[in-house]
């Protein structure tokens, strides 16, 4: 699962490229007008790829970002403050990885320029995958145990060979893949996706689990008295898993304010 | 026959090296080797192999200091450097320790008046080592309830009961192992943790509308008819909506909010908008939002009581989003109105005296 979750990351940004005029070029299979209204959603990891679509231009009106598995720290410029995950700023000071986007190829600032679109998070604290579980088996699968414990990626660490492995070399600032001697190494990374699936560690949440970062703007799905999300492991897919009663209102059948589809409606710009 | 024997012979052979493989597997990340010594790496191997304990068994043998919340890092006093010496002692024992923390919780159900509810449903979620799993208890006459015996890493709670409707007060969640997270919980018997319902206390037959639309950024007003739910050319409210200038995350905008028609509105904070004052209202209101100030977002919500143009009472809260990209020029507009056509004050909703549902 942490492979999958490392390695999907790289596979959506090719996705993301296909995205990026599919809608609004006439030569594409997907154009059906010339003015069309675009509502974007993406749900858990698969912000990577809405992410990187809009960072590489793809025109929208608007984009729901639901329990997005993209660090928050991506959203704030270089050189401003993201709110901190302690226990991720720790493992950093253990096990240097870079940081800020650029030169550095890390995450923070990354997709701070993102623009063009109204901006929603449907965030939850207490989200299953982005903070709360993990599941049986040995297998640790948990958005920030996968950041704290396999930046830079080791596939083979449990066994403890080196052979395949990442590495930060936090004196040059460089990262390299493989450690072959000393002064030999297989490669440098130079790839941004690259470094940031497997070398680079955010010292932030994600963005599903936290609040609204700048230009965005936000839904507390965990509030009870809006949609009453809970760390249920099937409430991280909840807006499309949840049974349909509970899209309407809460256990004891009374109506939410307004209903989920409604106010998703709503963000995405689909006329009532 | 000897050949399938030592076919077997083989495979348990194999398993038995992947078994002492798994044992021998270091118990986190090595780090990076160019600041890791090998002297160091082969040191941790022997303490390894002095110590075959399970992870759970070396992380029990750990003491535990007093825990608290403490957000501060890196840590400064040195009960704080306890705590993340703890932390990470546990994580290199046992790296899955987070999911077995023993998990207990006090907690008690009040009404808006401090009464004691009894016999609410209390809706439990907790993560464990497996997965999520969930259970419902009931509060006891004193409207207090625990939950003991189980162990995992976070635990939420929902409090309802019929006749009460809930609140921002009304559940939460706790984490019990990362003690630097704003949600860790420390259990008190004697201080348990207060969950507030809103007892419905004769709610009258209501009507009640949701108005979402895409309106037109500029000086002409468009207007709210708060008795149809409608935005057009007429009604009791009128917004208009102007921007100015555009900075990273959006614009300076404006929106001067009207009373036309003899209608007249006071501003509210309360929760629950469940009686409308007999005086303190007013006509105009403007709201200037600057791109420059922290915190900025593109959405300005509002939320007050209406008296109508025909003498009736109305709780209206919304938000208006000013569009951006593709959709510049417009502004998203959304408002839910619960209206009282009898004419009293009395704005209280029951969904079971929702008279256009």
């Amino acid at each position: 699962m942490k492979t999958l979750l490392l390695r999907s990351h790289a596979l959506l940004v090719a996705v993301a490229l296909a995205l990026v005029d599919a809608l609004r070029n006439p030569a594409s299979p997907f154009y059906f007008s010339s003015n069309p209204t675009i509502g974007m959603l993406a749900h858990s990891l698969g912000n990577a790829c809405a992410g990187e679509a809009l960072r590489q231009g793809m025109q929208v009106n608007s984009y729901v970002a639901l329990k997005a598995a993209v660090p928050l720290s991506c959203y704030f410029p270089v050189g401003t403050a993201a709110p901190p995950k302690q226990i991720l700023v720790d493992a950093d000071a253990n096990s240097p990885t870079p940081q800020d986007a650029g030169s550095l190829n890390g995450y923070h600032g990354y997709l701070s320029s993102i623009g063009g679109a109204n901006k929603v998070n449907y965030y939850g604290a207490n989200d299953f995958w982005l903070e709360t579980g993990t599941t049986s088996f040995g297998l640790s699968v948990s958005w920030i145990t996968n950041q704290r414990k396999y930046k830079p990626d080791n596939p083979l660490d449990m066994l403890n060979v080196y052979v395949i492995r990442y590495l930060w070399d936090s004196a040059q600032q460089k990262a390299y893949f493989r450690k072959i001697t000393d002064s030999v190494w297989n490669r440098r990374v130079i790839d941004t996706h690259e470094s940031m699936a497997f070398v680079s560690r955010p010292r932030t949440s994600a963005l599903g689990a936290v609040a609204e970062p700048p230009g965005f703007s936000g839904l507390d799905l965990d509030s009870l008295s809006t949609y009453g999300f809970t760390e249920a492991r099937f409430d991280h897919s909840g807006p499309f898993q949840r049974n349909i009663q509970l899209m309407y209102g809460n256990d004891s059948g009374a109506p939410w304010n307004e209903p989920l589809y409604v106010r998703l409606m709503r963000d995405l710009q689909v006329s009532p | 026959m000897t050949m399938k024997r030592n076919t077997i012979f083989a495979l348990v052979a194999v398993l038995a090296i992947l078994i002492g493989m798994w044992f021998w597997r270091p118990t986190s990340q090595p780090g990076n080797p160019i600041q890791q010594s090998e002297s160091s790496a082969m040191a941790s191997k022997m303490d390894r192999s002095k110590s075959m304990a399970t992870p759970a068994a070396a992380a029990s043998a750990i003491p535990q200091p007093r825990l608290f919340k403490s957000t501060r890092y890196p840590p400064e006093t040195p009960e704080e450097k306890a705590l993340w010496d703890w932390w990470r002692a546990m994580d290199k024992a046992d790296a899955k320790f987070q999911w077995k923390m023993p998990i207990s919780f006090y907690g008690k159900v009040v009404d808006q008046f401090g009464e004691s509810v009894a016999g609410t449903t209390i809706k439990l979620t907790w993560t464990a080592i497996d997965d999520s799993h969930q259970t419902e208890i009931l509060s006891d006459a004193e409207g207090t309830f625990q939950f003991t015996g189980v162990r995992g890493k976070s635990l939420g709670i929902a409090v309802r009961k019929d006749g009460y409707v809930l609140t921002r007060e009304s559940g939460g969640s706790f984490e019990y192992a990362e003690f630097s997270n704003d949600r860790f919980h420390v259990p008190d018997r004697e201080k348990p943790a207060v969950f507030r319902l809103q007892k419905l206390l004769g709610a009258e037959p209501m009507i009640k509308y949701i108005t979402n639309a895409e309106v037109a950024v500029g000086p002409s007003p468009v207007l709210l008819n708060v008795e149809t739910g409608k935005l057009g050319t007429d009604g009791d409210l009128s917004f208009s909506i102007l921007t100015g200038a555009k900075r990273q995350y959006g614009p300076d905008f404006t929106i001067m909010l009207t009373a036309v028609n003899g209608a007249a509105f006071a501003f509210s904070e309360e929760e629950f908008m469940s009686n409308a004052p007999e005086a303190g209202y007013q006509t105009a209101a403007v709201f200037n939002k600057l791109a420059s100030a922290p915190n900025y977002n593109r959405v300005q919500p509002y939320r007050l009581y209406l008296k109508t143009r025909s003498g009736k009472y109305a709780a209206v809260t919304g938000e208006i989003t000013i569009r951006e990209g593709l959709s510049e020029g417009k502004a998203g507009f959304h408002a839910i109105i619960y209206h009282n056509p009898s004419g009293s004050r009395k704005l209280e909703f029951d969904h079971r005296k929702w008279l256009n549902r």
